[in-house]
């Protein structure tokens, strides 16, 4: 369950204050799925780390599961990120000195998951990259290390899924493999999907999408337009 | 243990890299230059031991005290009786007034006996050394003694009632140098052979010690026996140690001592300075990572504990390898100096292994977990936004924090507050002016470098673009560079200093009690050796008779032989070279004027006096005390007016009294002189007293070629160490220079995507670097002016002296080296392809 109320952010730079979000409203029930689209610079990754507690907004409020996080000081946040949350970075954010196996593993690992190697050993054969465990990410593409991003935060089981652009950098057959992964996911264990992506295909697959337009919800019959 | 896995990972990742080896190199360089300091300090403090030839002496007139060798035995301690006094020896019709020392076979305690049988020689391959007294029946004597006595080895020469056998040539003694006052040729004989001698007669001038030595397993038991002892000893005893043994060489090896802690402390700081760097780079890459554990719901308070856990397993066990490494170091110095340093070293005890480990420990408490401090307060946002990386803890609390550690170090460390004031303040003063200064030469050259080619334009933009990153890199190379000059000027003066004492032809002679009728005759005879002197010095001969108006008694003349000898006094109206007032005050030429009118009001003339300070606490002396000397007769009044320290190392004639000119030199005189007396010309000796009876000759040649040996032992030491500690500034150097390495390579590589030429890129990093390095530079030298100069102001001893030298030496050395370290660094992106370097950051 997420609740959004009259979320707007705004920035102070030094060419003024900068609306970046504006009056948002959303709600997305338990085991949904919803894309986020809209053209490159509208607030799509900024509302997404709103929604995963990563941010604050500048007014309004979000609710996870019940729990209203924009009340809660970062400890809370940090709480609720740990039992409930998952997150696909953009930019993938992968450790460097770790190896593919490791970097899957250590979130569980601090989550005191005895089995984490295994999980992750797991999670990494379903992205296809069975083969490349003991790889660093330096020695990977910039698909493969997406996909290591992916089952990272696969590795988790969260139940809610935020993933910003998780194919943005696949060729259309690995694409298939990781969205049919989310899918698979939402279906099995009921996960709550957000993803932002450009993709006209995979915003179709979700059971809503939300146009997003220089910060503001662009009306829903205009929707499939940009998609398109 | 996921902490210590973590920890594992990150080095293996090679994130840990620099901050383990800053971490594992300040420990191991603290642990050898303790170790290696501690055993050089214990061989020297065993060396002086050797001039007492035990490790404390009773000098009495009286035989030594049954019960004390008694309980000494009771204790595991080693003792020697040792007896001297003047006698005649005779072969037939020739005699010779003999300095005769009779021994204990036990003798020497300390140190060794040299012996020959082939006379006036130096060739070590024909000298012996034992550390054992003649037997019974049996002398071992000065080399001049042969030709005085017309004997050769195996001959017998009488002594009282009777005949011993002359076995071996004395070739030094190592406790020949305590006295000043033998004149005559050493004889060593066996202390059982007294009795039958018969020359020890009640009333007999002689001169008692009691030697005494313990080994390392009964430190404690002796320590015990002196406190026991000490109560028990009166006004005719007097307690020697090493450091009263020796004065000049005491003086010596304490400066070397001081020079060693000073090295050290300059390591601690370095390696200080070279993990704040490493640790401020590594905290900057853990940034991220620390935001994804966030973004991942990790409390702060579990990052706080994971850090925690990982800086105390790195510090643990950074330290130990650092402690192995540094034990092995210092064997591989030791291995390297073993030709020089004869003197086997003692084992070290547990100091430097705990002062090694407690390094590794308090430097990681004062400059990495500060470095770290605000990782757990790291918002998520980082994930999402390079910008919102979270300030590091203030600097000004780190600076605090750090300083705070370096001191507690240094204070530790070296256990003197003045040393480590000074190397704080030079590094405070440098460290200071490099913020200031460094801001203004950056901007000056930014703003100057437009005029320059592109290459320098852009380099110096870089730098200034850059200027917190420059500012902490100029703090870390002047710091650096500041702290060698420091250590290199210190002990170039040291060496300076001691030259006299290296010099081959320094003064081993002294030339006492030369009548004026005499002098002519007497430099007659050195000329014709072709020898010089360091000048001749009138005196007359005088007792002191009373003090404030009350005459010196019997027991007085006991307690110390200045109240019933004869005293050397002389005058002059400036202070003498080396001399330092400690007390009162010296004459100025207007006392000396006003002396002749300045009447008592008896109408008798009061002479001011200056006397020796350690001569003067002996004899219960003060500012103000009256005392009355005799001189053939006549007698004359005078008052302390002050005291002074005497150089010793420079073999010049010293004097205990002085006066002011205009007052003693109606009265007959002396005159004395000290002189260079190559071995092959000894006999010089001989001639000199056969022809002129009453002049006496003080040989001091055989302790000063000890005195020799030790100073160039020392002198080579400050050289290992000077080296070691320039290690550690390279490596301080090298984590500086790594700050900012990440950043360029990455615009190298991207110049080099744009087609950049590799001069262009080479040369903007070599600018860079020589930039830097040379304003740090000249920002060390003003640093290491200001601490040298409090350095020697207050723990040398040695006088202010502004070099000149530091002032270019600084800014080039300081391009030169951080430049070619930068381009040797920055080669990479030009050498590799740039998709290569760019994937490997
Ligand atoms: N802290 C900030 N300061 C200034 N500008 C910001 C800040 N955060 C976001 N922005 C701006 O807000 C806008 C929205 O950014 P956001 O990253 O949400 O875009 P996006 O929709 O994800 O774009 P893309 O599809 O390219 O990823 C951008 O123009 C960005 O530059
Ligand atoms: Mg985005």
């Amino acid at each position: 369950m997420i609740e959004v109320r009259n979320v707007s952010k705004q920035v102070v730079t030094t060419e003024g204050t900068l609306r970046i979000l504006d009056q948002i409203n959303l709600s997305v029930a338990d085991g949904e799925t919803i894309a986020i689209v809209g053209p490159s610079g509208s607030g799509k990754s900024t509302l997404l780390g709103i929604l995963a507690g990563l941010d604050l907004p500048s007014e309004g409020t979000v609710s996870l599961n019940g729990k209203n996080i924009t009340a809660m000081d970062e400890e809370g946040r940090a709480a609720v990120r740990a039992k409930d949350v998952g997150f696909v970075f953009q930019s993938f954010h992968l450790l460097p000195g770790l190896t593919a196996l490791e970097n899957v593993a250590l979130p569980l690992e601090l989550n005191g998951d005895a089995k984490a190697l295994e999980t992750a050993r797991y999670y990494l054969e379903r992205v296809g990259l069975d083969h490349r465990t003991t790889h660093y990410p330096r020695q990977l593409s910039g698909g493969e290390q997406q996909r290591v991003a992916v089952a990272r935060a696969f590795a988790c089981r969260p139940t809610i899924l935020f993933a910003d652009e998780p194919t943005g950098n696949l060729d259309t057959g690995t694409g298939q493999i990781i969205n049919d992964l989310l899918f698979d996911l939402n279906r099995e264990e009921g996960t709550t999907l957000v993803l932002v992506t450009h993709e006209m295909n995979l915003a179709a697959r979700c059971n809503r999408t939300l146009q997003l337009h220089a910060g503001r919800e662009a009306s829903a019959e205009n929707a499939s337009e940009v998609v398109r | 243990m996921l902490s210590l896995r973590m920890l594992l990972r990150n080095w293996r990742g090679g994130e840990l890299g620099l901050i383990l080896w800053a971490l594992v190199l300040a420990v191991a360089v603290v642990t050898s230059v303790s170790l290696l300091a501690e055993r050089i300090e214990r061989a020297l403090t065993n060396e002086s031991s050797s001039f007492l030839a035990s490790d404390l002496v009773v000098q009495s007139s009286k035989v030594t005290n049954a019960d004390w060798l008694l309980e000494a035995q009771s204790k595991k301690i080693s003792t020697a009786q040792m007896l001297s006094f003047s006698s005649m020896v005779f072969n037939g019709d020739d005699m010779h007034l003999a300095s005769i020392k009779a021994v204990e076979p036990s003798y020497p305690l300390r140190g060794f006996i040299k012996l020959s049988t082939t006379p006036f020689t130096n060739d070590e391959s024909l000298i012996e050394e034992v550390d054992y007294g003649p037997p019974q029946g049996e002398v071992w004597v000065d080399a001049r003694l042969l030709p005085l006595l017309n004997i050769e080895l195996g001959d017998q020469i009488e002594l009282g009632d009777m005949s011993l056998k002359v076995r071996q040539i004395l070739v030094e003694e190592p406790d020949s140098g305590g006295s000043y006052s033998f004149f005559g040729a050493r004889v060593l004989m066996n202390y059982a052979d007294i009795p039958a001698a018969g020359i020890i007669q009640p009333g007999s001038r002689v001169t008692y010690r009691y030697l005494m030595a313990a080994g390392v397993d009964a430190q404690k038991e002796f320590s015990e026996y002196v406190a026991w002892l000490k109560p028990q000893l009166d006004i005719h005893d007097r307690l020697i140690t090493p450091d009263q043994a020796q004065a000049s060489i005491a003086d010596t090896m304490d400066k070397g001592r001081r020079f060693l802690l000073l090295a050290g402390s300059i390591g601690v700081v370095l390696a200080g300075i070279a993990l704040a760097l490493a640790s401020h780079h590594f905290a900057s890459g853990q940034t991220k990572q620390v935001a994804l554990f966030k973004s991942w719901g990790i409390s702060a308070h579990r990052v706080r504990k994971i850090y925690f856990q990982q800086s105390i397993w790195m510090g643990l066990g950074g330290s130990l390898v650092g402690l192995m490494i540094g034990f092995l170091f210092h064997l591989l110095l030791l291995f390297i100096v073993s030709d020089w340093l004869p003197i086997a070293l003692p084992a070290a005890g547990p100091r430097p292994w705990i002062t090694g480990l407690a390094t590794g420990l308090i430097c990681l408490a004062g400059f990495t977990l500060p470095a770290l401090w605000h990782l757990p307060a790291q918002s998520p946002l980082v994930v999402l936004r390079q910008d919102a990386v979270l300030k590091p803890l203030s600097s000004a609390v780190r600076v605090v924090l750090g300083v705070g550690a370096i001191a507690g170090l240094l204070l530790w460390y070296s256990n003197n507050l003045y040393l480590s004031l000074a190397i704080l303040a030079g590094f405070g003063v440098t460290a200071l002016a490099s913020i200031l200064a460094g801001l203004l030469l950056l901007r000056l050259g930014k703003q100057y470098g437009q005029r320059l080619g592109s290459i320098w334009r852009l380099a110096l933009a870089n730098l200034w673009r850059r200027k917190a990153q420059s500012l902490i890199q100029m703090v870390g190379f002047s710091g650096a560079i500041a702290l060698l000059m420091i250590m290199v000027v210190v002990r170039t003066s040291l060496i300076d200093e001691w030259r006299f004492q290296l010099a081959e032809d320094a003064p081993n002679h002294f030339l006492v009690n030369v009548a004026s009728y005499e002098l002519d005759g007497v430099k007659q005879l050195v000329n014709d050796q072709e020898l010089d002197t360091a000048g001749w010095y009138a005196m007359v001969r005088g007792r002191m008779t009373a003090i404030n108006g009350n005459l010196i008694t019997e027991s007085q003349k006991d307690s110390h032989e200045s109240f019933r000898r004869e005293l050397n006094l002389s005058w002059t109206s400036e202070l003498p070279e080396g001399n330092k007032v400690t007390q009162g005050e010296w004459w100025d030429s207007s006392a000396v004027t006003n002396l002749a009118t300045a009447d008592d009001p008896e109408g008798q003339i009061i002479a001011p006096l200056s006397i020796e300070d350690e001569l003067a606490g002996e004899l219960g002396l003060t500012i103000g005390d009256r005392v009355t000397f005799s001189l053939g007769g006549l007698s004359f009044e005078a008052q302390v007016t002050s005291a002074r320290s005497l150089n010793w190392d420079n073999m010049t004639p010293n004097f205990y009294f002085l006066f002011p000119e205009g007052l003693l030199e109606d009265y007959p005189r002396t005159s004395m002189t000290s002189l260079y007396i190559p071995p092959q010309k000894k006999l010089l000796v001989n001639d000199l007293l056969r022809n002129y009876p009453t002049v006496q000759v003080i040989e001091l040649d055989k302790i000063i070629e000890r005195i020799r040996t030790i100073v160039s032992q020392i002198t080579r030491g400050l050289e290992v160490m000077t080296l070691l500690i320039l290690g550690c500034g390279v490596l301080v150097m090298f984590a500086a220079v790594s700050l900012s390495m990440t950043e360029r390579l990455q615009e190298s590589a991207i110049l080099r995507t744009l087609g950049s030429s590799r001069r262009l890129i080479l040369g903007i990093q070599l600018i860079e670097f020589s930039a830097l390095g040379a304003m740090a530079g000249l920002l060390a030298s003003a640093g290491a002016e200001f601490s040298v100069a409090m350095l020697q102001r207050f723990m040398f001893d040695l006088p202010f002296s502004l070099h000149s030298w530091l002032w270019y030496t600084g800014p080039s050395i300081g391009g030169i080296l951080v430049g070619s370290l930068g381009v040797a660094y920055s080669r990479k992106a030009v050498v590799q392809p740039p998709l290569e370097v760019l994937r490997s950051l």
